[in-house]
């Protein structure tokens, strides 16, 4: 999979300012991994952008988050090679347990938070249920980092906000909205306050 | 003197034992431990053989042997301070990857975001201990990282803006699955990233 690190994100920035410096669909800017057609697919307004709730289990505290990074370095081979096999049986035990209880849309929520979003939404009832499992937000490239990351159900996994993007007509845009729909995951749409 | 440094200090031990004065057993003492890395145990000896054949009621021992035991606690005392400087060397580092962890956790916290376990495995491989890949907190004016909550408080004596906030963004263009494999994924991720299953 192609991958773009943003490292430092200012949270006060759009999405699609991000897209445009790096898709910005003039000549001679085409990206060197964009070869499929013989005309630049990713292009900054020819783009959607989509993230999933509650990719990961939920963090509350920050003795919890400092145990966490630890353990995910220890995952890394920090410490040796048996510290790195704990430590990711620990993770593999812990995703395994949230992805059924996602799927079941059993997580616990924070209620004022889910209230908050479900209050700015244009149907309540229906975001009340897209955030209580693992479904996906269609984001408009207008929103700011910062609006995405506050709604309810957005899980930063690591700290790190992860968003994945396709060509708006592209073949795997349809085989990707056909995949969930299979799985009976349901796609909300976030656009800009 | 043999090099199995651990037989030739029992064996200097039990020549001690024996005889407390005998100067060539505290010497392979004190050498077999400094070589073996046991360097505190290595001073205590240098200075307990110093004690014994040298300031004792038996100072008539012959003085061969006091410079190379002066030496070997040289040695041990120079390797003991390195030891001990690169373990803090060790824990300072450790401490300000762990500072940055928790400022990475408020700065999620001033964003109204929810912080998330990392992923065991994850498409973009990231460090938790590489300073660039959490979030971060500047200060405005120096450009220092720092404490966001710290920083605030810092605001309200006065300045407008104090901090720039900072998050680690990842743009996933899975289309491009088959162009360019990476690492796997762990399985348990793929319903999160549903092209990669492709």
């Amino acid at each position: 999979m192609q991958v773009d690190l943003i490292k430092a994100a200012d949270p006060h920035t759009t999405l699609a300012q991000h897209l445009q410096v790096m898709f910005p669909g003039g000549p001679g800017t085409r990206v060197e991994w964009d070869t499929a057609r013989s005309v630049p697919e990713y292009v900054h307004d020819k783009l959607v952008v989509y993230a999933c709730l509650n990719s990961a289990p939920v963090i509350s505290t920050e003795e919890e988050w400092v145990e966490a990074c630890r353990e995910k370095r220890d995952a890394d081979g920090h410490n040796g090679t048996p510290a790195a096999s704990r430590a990711k049986a620990r993770m593999t035990a812990r995703e395994t347990k949230h992805l059924r209880e996602a799927d079941r849309g059993q997580l616990a929520l924070d209620k004022s938070k889910v209230a908050a979003t479900a209050s700015s939404a244009d149907d309540a009832q229906a975001f009340l249920n897209i955030s209580r499992g693992r479904n996906w937000l269609r984001i408009d490239p207008a929103c700011m980092f910062a609006t995405v990351l506050s709604v309810a159900g957005m899980v930063v996994p690591g700290g790190v906000q992860y968003y994945v993007i396709f060509p708006v007509k592209a073949a795997a845009h349809d085989k990707f909205l056909a995949g969930l729909k299979k799985e009976g995951v349901s796609i909300g749409v976030m656009q800009p306050e | 003197m043999c090099r199995n440094f651990g037989e030739a200090r029992k064996d200097a031990k039990l020549s001690i034992s024996i005889w407390k004065y005998n100067s060539k057993g505290w010497y392979r003492l004190c050498k077999a431990l400094n070589s073996v890395r046991r360097h505190d145990e290595c001073v205590a000896a240098c200075d307990a053989a110093i004690a014994t054949l040298y300031s004792g009621p038996h100072t008539d021992a012959p003085m061969k042997g006091r410079k190379e035991i002066d030496a070997l606690k040289k040695d041990s005392v120079e390797k003991l301070l390195a030891v001990r400087r690169n373990e803090q060397e060790r824990l300072d580092k450790e401490a300000a990857v762990e500072e940055r962890w928790r400022n990475a956790f408020r700065v999620m916290g001033l964003l109204g975001t929810t912080a998330g376990y990392p992923h065991g495995s994850l498409p973009a491989r990231l460090a938790m201990d590489d300073e660039s890949c959490v979030p971060r907190c500047r200060h405005n004016r120096t450009g220092q990282e720092v404490n966001p909550l710290a920083a605030l408080n810092e605001d309200q004596s006065g300045f407008a803006q104090p901090v720039d906030l900072e998050i680690p963004t990842v743009f996933l263009y899975p289309q491009h699955n088959q162009v360019r494999p990476v690492t796997p994924v762990n399985p348990l991720c793929a319903p999160l990233y549903p092209a990669y299953t492709d």
